[in-house]
């Protein structure tokens, strides 16, 4: 134990001064991370809201780039000209997405879900006369990491998109 | 196993942002410090337990806390530095009466929260009484008076 006058006490300065550089590095990195919080790098927020579409313009999805683990997450599906038909929209979505995340929510409910093999088919009743409508998916993940969601109107254009979920 | 990996990942953050902040952020020495500890704790608690509130899993986040802790006491005792780091070590701020004020400043001490020590702990009147300050690793300040 180093003695300060006749203090006992287990003082470094030499220590100190590093740990307080330390310090300050962490300090810098807790702004950014409370920056790109704030700007939705780190969850949904401005910059992780984005759109794709199909080049027909038949569905246009809105979407969150970076969603987190076990957080509902909103996907907006804009479906437009030639999409109903019938009396009818048929909206399939990637199988393996679906397994990844659970949709907790659809607005509006779809009026049948058709399993095919890689794919679930939703099929939402249209009113008549109707042109184009807006369908909501809110989805929890459950796992993290990189996911690629495809979906699209079945028997016609397909979008895809990327998500990243924090854990 | 998640509640495992949650109970690691939440003691590593917890550990290494407490230190990165300083030892007086949550060393309790306002009121509103101790209110920002419960805020923590309130925040901390959903990413631990998750949608499983089953009683294994909530003995399972206590026994994965409490072991982690006693694992790094071990280690601690075994490797000095490891300590250092995770610890730290105690600042001397008034050396034989004298304020060391670089230190004071560097580790956001004043004199009002010295002067509240030499009040509180030894019923000290003055700033002058004082011998020894120090910051002790816990976030309180020692104060040895002359005598």
């Amino acid at each position: 134990m180093r003695r300060i006058n006749g203090l006992e006490v287990d003082q470094d300065l030499a220590f100190e001064r590093k740990s307080w550089t330390v310090q300050r590095v962490g300090w810098g990195v807790m702004t950014l991370a409370v920056v790109a919080a704030l700007a939705g790098l780190l969850g949904p927020g401005p910059a992780s809201r984005a759109t794709a579409s199909t080049p027909d313009g038949a569905i246009a999805v809105e979407y969150d780039r970076f969603v987190r683990a076990s957080a509902p997450a909103e996907i907006g599906v804009s479906v437009g000209r030639g999409a109903i038909q019938g009396g009818v929209v048929r909206l399939w979505v990637d199988r393996r997405y679906v397994a990844e995340v659970a949709f907790e929510r659809i607005v509006p409910e779809p009026a049948s879900v058709e399993v095919a093999r890689d794919r679930l088919v939703y099929v939402f009743a249209a009113a008549a006369g109707a042109t184009t409508g807006r369908i909501g998916f809110t989805a929890r993940p459950r796992t993290f990491g990189r996911k690629t969601v495809r979906l699209g109107l079945d028997g016609g254009s397909e979008v895809v998109f990327g998500q990243f979920v924090y854990p | 196993m998640d509640s495992v990996v949650r109970g690691l990942l939440v003691y590593a953050v917890l550990l290494v942002l407490v230190r990165i902040c300083g030892k007086r952020t949550l060393s309790q020495t306002t009121t509103f410090d101790f209110v920002l500890l419960l805020i923590i704790a309130e925040a901390t608690q959903e990413a631990l337990i998750g949608a499983d509130g089953s009683m294994t899993n909530a003995a399972l986040l206590v026994v994965t806390l409490l072991w982690l802790d006693v694992l790094l006491s071990l280690a601690k005792q075994r490797f000095p530095n490891l300590e250092r780091w995770i610890d730290g070590l105690p600042v001397v701020l008034i050396e034989d009466g004298r304020l060391m004020r670089d230190r004071m400043d560097k580790v956001r001490v004043d004199e009002a929260d010295i002067l509240e020590a030499a009040h509180d702990k030894h019923g000290l009147e003055r700033l002058d009484q004082v011998k020894h300050a120090i910051l002790e690793r816990g976030g309180k300040i020692s104060v040895v008076p002359w005598r």
